[in-house]
């Protein structure tokens, strides 16, 4: 009965730190684009424009779902859920502090990639089910891209997994312990290259999660708004909420295998503010690279997975192995 | 004995009873639709519900392995195949009513009561001991010593596999 | 009895039957290529939840049937994918993917 109100609780503030945070990375992302772009962003909707995301949640919900003649209405009502569904879920194994953990999952690394994964096929069915053949060839594309830049980001995993002996996100964490030279980034006694392997872990979240320099699945120029281009109101709604529990789900991986997740960076308080902080960190680095960055080429974007990244990683994880082996 | 509905045992069976629906319901869509997109979804639903399956039978890691390989990767490459070899739908749906349901239906019956039947009445011998838990760091050891013969030829098959792929995919392109 | 149902193998063994049975009612009834890949697909995840069954209740090493339906999984990638690519290649010849459709042999 304890686990069950323990579980139930967890659910309960999970359900509320992700609503937060959904409707405010809206909030930052438009200040952050607006002060990088040298104008202020929204500031009219309460100070600061603190209210702005109430503001554009009240209009997405008021609007008409309107649902096109030509498509196929139980994908297309069905596409916005599936897409939420996995995002949310992979937050039972996220380990916030050393013991703020809903679930520790032996297999909890694993289980991040396989729901990721399923994220795609939902990308899929709402660039079909909408009945557009532009809304479904930015879904492929999108499809394309994640599915590319999966391996190189389920190799570099594997390295970190080589080097820990267990999948257990909190395993991993506890073993970063110590000063800032232990966390995974800075361990170069495990592999000379572990910095570089950082910098190819936190590209292939960029592209997994459909930013730009790497989002043409929503591109506007070119696709008008790619496989949600059908959807308004609330699935709209949903897409872009399912975008950014994405985001924040491939900015707290990255932060658990390579920057030390909850621990301090100087052995003192270990605790969740310190992974609130590299978390928020990373994902201020995303918002300034979208507006900073122009958009790649489609083929660019798969060249530089296919032709670069998946050699490099595989290079990583050899000279991983020896490193081990031999110091 | 019979656990209670709100124990930890009853809720995990009311979960299983409603992973053996959810099976079901993708099985009966992946078969039973005219649209093949939609079947694929169901597919897709149906693998979701058997990785279910598999999380009760005492493997997380071949449940985790099959979310990542069944539905993430063979369910977008037949999705895609969908989309570059446009079904003639029309022609589908008149093809499938007629006496091919009743024949399939029986066939399918058939095969199943039989193999249900086996299983079911077989006497089934359980071993005397267990070598060992069959946990994960298990699965890893045995896949590099004792089985690691399978682990090479699952690497050739997938060798042979994406190189006839990319030669198949060429030679089209090239013919054009 | 119904709580119980996933600690007994009987259950295992017969939804494997099911889904196998599904599988060939699927491979009879469409007259698709995909849509028969989509059968096998099935009739293939029935032997695994079959060989799945067994290696949790009855097997002395309970390693052996988990590598057994990692091969599985990877065989039915590799033939899905190959699958894909020729019924890719039959589409650009004859313009169609059913079987009624294919029916000349180059001779």
């Amino acid at each position: 009965m304890n686990e069950l109100i323990r579980l139930l609780s967890y659910m309960i503030c999970i359900a509320a730190f992700l609503g937060l945070n959904l409707a405010y990375l809206g909030w930052v992302e438009r200040k952050g684009a607006g002060h990088i772009q040298r104008r202020t962003g929204p500031k009219d909707v309460g100070p600061y424009g603190l209210l702005q995301p109430l503001a554009d949640g009240l209009k997405l919900m008021s609007k008409q779902l309107i649902v096109p003649a030509n498509a196929d209405r139980p994908l297309y009502m069905c596409a916005p859920i599936l897409t939420m569904v996995p995002a949310v879920l992979l937050f039972v194994a996220i380990p916030f502090g050393e013991h703020l953990v809903p679930r520790e999952f032996n297999f909890g690394l694993l289980m991040m990639f396989a729901f990721a994964s399923v994220g795609g096929m939902s990308i899929l069915i709402g660039g079909w089910g909408s009945g557009n053949k532009y809304s479904l060839i930015a879904g492929a594309r999108a499809v394309s891209q994640n599915v590319a830049y999966e391996i190189p980001m389920l190799i570099t995993a594997i390295t970190i997994v080589m080097i820990t002996g267990s999948m257990d996100l909190n395993e991993i964490v506890r073993q970063q312990g110590g000063f800032f030279w232990n966390w995974n980034v800075f361990r170069l006694d495990k592999s000379i290259l572990m910095p570089v392997s950082f910098l190819v872990f936190f590209i292939c979240s960029l592209a997994e999660t459909n930013r730009t320099p790497f989002d043409m699945g929503e591109c506007e120029g070119e696709l008008v708004a790619g496989y949600h281009t059908e959807y308004g109101g609330m699935g709209f709604g949903l897409f872009m909420m399912a975008e950014y529990a994405n985001l924040v789900i491939g900015c707290s991986l990255t932060t658990v295998l390579f920057l030390g997740g909850w621990q301090c960076p100087f052995g003192l308080f270990p605790g969740p503010h310190w992974f609130l902080l590299k978390m928020y960190f990373l994902i201020w680095c995303f918002v300034w690279i979208r507006w900073t960055y122009p958009r790649t080429t489609f083929w660019g974007l798969l060249n530089l997975s296919w032709k670069y990244l998946i050699p490099f990683s595989l290079v990583n994880l050899l000279l991983t192995a020896l490193f081990i082996k031999v110091f | 004995m019979n656990p209670s509905l709100f124990s930890p045992e009853g809720l995990a069976g009311v979960i299983f009873l409603i992973l053996i629906g959810v099976t079901m319901i993708g099985a009966i869509i992946a078969t039973c639709t005219k649209r093949l997109i939609r079947s694929v979804s169901g597919l897709a639903v149906c693998f979701v519900g058997v990785a279910g399956l598999y999380y009760f039978l005492n493997s997380p890691f071949v449940a985790m392995m099959e979310l990542l390989i069944y539905v993430g990767a063979v369910c977008v490459t037949i999705a895609f195949a969908i989309m570059l070899a446009e079904p003639d739908e029309a022609k589908l749906a008149r093809k499938m009513s007629g006496l091919s349901g009743g024949l399939a239906a029986v066939c399918g019956g058939a095969v199943s009561f039989a193999l249900g039947y086996a299983a079911v009445n077989g006497q089934w011998m359980a071993p005397a001991t267990q070598v060992n838990d069959g946990s994960l760091k298990m699965i890893g050891a045995s896949l590099l010593t004792k089985y690691s013969m399978v682990f090479e030829l699952i690497s050739i098959v997938l060798l042979a596999a994406i190189i006839g792929s990319v030669a198949l995919a060429r030679a089209g392109r090239r013919g054009n | 009895m119904m709580l119980t149902l996933s600690t007994q193998l009987n259950t295992y063994l017969i939804i494997g039957a099911i889904l196998f049975g599904f599988g060939i009612f699927g491979l009879v009834r469409r007259p698709s290529l995909i849509g028969m890949l989509i059968a096998v697909e099935l009739v293939l995840s029935g032997a695994s939840v079959n060989f799945m069954a067994f290696n949790r209740f009855l097997a002395p090493d309970p390693t052996v049937g988990q590598i057994i339906t990692l091969f599985i999984m990877a065989i039915a990638a590799a033939e899905a994918a190959i699958s894909l690519s020729i019924v890719i290649a039959v589409y650009r010849n004859y313009k169609s993917i059913e079987v009624e459709d294919l029916v000349e042999l180059k001779g």
